[in-house]
């Protein structure tokens, strides 16, 4: 009986080896990825969330009118403000921008003394130009501002040497001098002299020299300067080309927005009662959130809409309330709409009026008033329509939001709390069930990807027409943070 | 709909692609979830977990190499895994054969058994049975897989084999003892 590999036994059979899993591992994975999916939401929500405010924070802090960086505008805007300086140093600046290495590749030597040698070293390296690099500076090449550009490393490199070796004479000079100082004799005095003399008039020339090579390094900056504007013009075709190949074909965006809402109101009138006018009133922050849509008109405005659900409360502190059988006649607030359990609730603003004017039910109390806080809480369903102006529309973005929202009330309560205890009174019967707010805010925006943006808006929305019967003044507003993630379609 | 296309929806969580994925794929899988792992619920757990890690790490596939093989060597990956803790067998540093040899009569028997007999393996010796003699990795890789050394690896696989080759044989010898009554009673 022939013998055969066991490898081989088993590489045979198992070769292409497969079988059909039976239906219930799809529904199991299906599931899962559900899951998955629902729990994902939220935490990459407050991820996306916590670098939004991080980079919301540092564009304001670092960068409050402009959010366009050019990296290679730094090193040519530190020479032109460090000039005179260090000279060596903007060099090195100069070297760093990119299109410049071809001229700039060799560093130059402090200690080198030969400033002819290094012009000669700059003008040779000027000729080493790559391929990829001439076409980079085609736009340049075309201006023929080359040569002159070129020629003012060139100078850059000599004007560097110069410094240097003024520098290094000086230096000599004031050794000479010392040197001269410490030997002082009557004998030495007249040689001491004329060293002096002589290097006075090497100092006068270096000075001369430095002139000159400051007009030269003028010079050369507005040329740099020259180039710097022609790089920009063609970084601006570049973003403009870019701006016209992302805008062409998806103008719609949507998302999620969410937004902590704080709600107060200027003047002092009350919305509730006359009575309550004098007590003090505090806002409160509610949660608002929805579906935010967007339509882009032009790269610079786009149309904004959407649903929001918000609540809007604010508090009137240090009110007094009581049960009382009298509440039915003549105790009630007239702008509430009593709840049924609420009927025999007398509300006050101040603890005599409410002795005075009730009789309270609980007469083995000893203080049968009891003190609280109203709250009136308005739910509603905001429509807006705001137009959007970018002021900055890059990776990051800046705008200017201005418009309109619609209000459909949804909720509407008016709440009593003591303590613990909270009872709810009705509902105001003087507000209205459409009301309009002006909106103004300020967008900032974080494009993550083409299709992928993260929105921080700070907006502050004035209350036209909440309320109907109004005592004294009462104007409304609310102030939101709303964040959200919007997506390109 | 072509691969590339299939895996860029899957790439966006597109629900349709990932089921078209799997219903191609899930034939393939399921074969190496059966070899690697102890039974078939074993292996559709495993499977299941193999195409959850997939999905998630679909995006890091950057259309270089075959797409089988980079989902094969994440299912091979995700079933090691769930084993690696499990069970760590003592190194055997005895000298054992290189080859192992069976009749070649021995071809009669079934894939169903022979996979039976794979999945009664101890789990090291499954996985580096698996990994050098049907799969083709080297035993650098596998022990770099499993966490072992070489030598381990190596003599992890003659353990398999000679268990392998005992089974065989019992269940040979069985068939035999069988098929003897069987014509004893004809008889």
């Amino acid at each position: 009986m022939s013998k055969k590999s066991l490898d081989k036994l088993f590489q045979e059979k198992f070769l292409n080896f497969k079988e059909t899993p039976d239906e219930k591992v799809w529904s199991s994975i299906e599931t899962s990825l559900n899951k998955r999916k629902k729990k994902r939401i939220i935490p990459i929500w407050w991820q996306l969330g916590g670098i939004a405010a991080l980079l919301a924070i540092g564009l304001l802090f670092f960068n409050p009118s402009d959010g366009v960086t050019v990296p290679e505008d730094d090193g040519i805007t530190n020479i032109e403000q460090k000039d005179n300086e260090s000279p060596a140093n903007d060099l090195d600046k100069v070297q760093k921008i990119p299109n410049d290495s071809e001229i700039t590749s060799e560093k130059v030597k402090p200690d080198d003394t030969n400033a002819d040698s290094q012009i000669a070293k700059s003008l040779k390296n000027k000729d080493v130009v790559t391929p990829k690099k001439k076409k980079a500076n085609s736009f340049i090449q075309e201006s023929n501002d080359t040569k002159d550009y070129k020629a003012t490393n060139a100078n850059l490199a000599s004007q560097e040497q110069s410094f240097d070796d003024s520098d290094d004479q000086s230096e000599t000079i004031h050794n000479v001098i010392k040197e001269n100082s410490k030997n002082s004799g009557l004998a030495l005095e007249e040689s001491t002299n004329k060293n002096i003399d002589n290097t006075n008039s090497l100092i006068n020339s270096t000075t001369e020299n430095l002139k000159g090579k400051e007009k030269e390094v003028t010079k050369s900056n507005e040329k740099i300067n020259l180039k710097k504007s022609l790089f920009d013009e063609l970084d601006r075709k570049d973003d403009e080309e870019t701006a016209v190949v992302g805008k062409s074909g998806k103008r719609w965006s949507a998302g999620p927005s969410i937004a902590p809402v704080y709600y107060d109101a200027m003047g002092k009138g009350s919305p509730v009662s006359p009575m309550f006018s004098s007590n003090s009133k505090s806002g409160n922050i509610n949660l608002s959130y929805g579906v935010a849509i967007a339509y882009e008109i032009s790269p610079k405005f786009s149309v904004r809409s959407g649903v929001h659900k918000v609540d809007y409360g604010y508090n009137t502190n240090d009110v007094y309330f009581t049960s009382s059988i009298s509440a039915l006649s003549q105790g009630q607030i007239s702008n509430i709409n009593y709840a049924e359990t609420s009927e025999n609730l007398v509300v006050s603003s101040n603890n005599a009026t409410l002795n005075s004017s009730s009789k309270s039910f609980d007469v083995s109390a000893k203080n049968v008033n009891k003190s609280g806080v109203m709250a009136q809480q308005l739910g509603y369903l905001e429509v807006p329509v705001e137009l959007s102006y970018a002021l900055v529309n890059n990776k990051f973005g800046l705008n200017v939001i201005g418009g309109v929202s619609s209000l459909f009330l949804v909720d509407n309560a008016v709440d009593l709390t003591s303590g613990s205890l909270t009872t709810q009174i009705g509902e105001a019967n003087n507000v209205n069930d459409l009301n309009f707010s002006a909106n103004f805010g300020i967008g900032l925006g974080y494009q993550f990807s083409q299709n992928l943006r993260l929105n921080i808006e700070p907006v502050f929305k004035y209350q036209l027409n909440t309320f109907s019967n109004v005592d004294g003044t009462f104007n409304p507003y609310s102030v939101g943070v709303y964040s959200g993630l919007s997506f390109k379609f | 709909m072509s691969l590339e296309e299939l895996v860029h929806k899957c790439k966006k969580g597109e629900r349709k692609a990932q089921e078209l994925l799997y219903r191609q794929y899930a034939g393939v899988l399921y074969g190496i979830c059966l070899k690697y792992s102890r039974n078939k619920t074993e292996a559709e757990d495993n499977l299941h977990d193999s195409f959850m890690t997939i999905y998630e790490k679909i995006g890091q596939y950057k259309s270089k190499g075959s797409f089988e093989g980079w989902i094969k060597r994440i299912t091979v990956n995700t079933v090691l895994q769930k084993y690696r803790r499990e069970e760590y067998l003592s190194v055997v540093n005895e000298n054992t054969p290189e080859e192992v040899t069976v009749e070649s009569n021995y071809e009669d028997i079934g894939l169903q058994t022979l996979l039976k007999y794979i999945q009664e393996l101890p789990n090291k010796y499954r996985a580096t049975f698996n990994l050098y003699v049907l799969d083709g990795y080297t035993h650098k890789e596998i022990s770099e897989l499993l966490g072992t050394s070489v030598g381990t690896s190596k003599s992890n696989l003659a353990r398999a084999r000679m268990l392998l080759k005992e089974k065989i044989e019992i269940k040979v010898s069985q068939s035999i003892i069988g098929l003897v009554i069987v014509f004893g009673n004809c008889l």
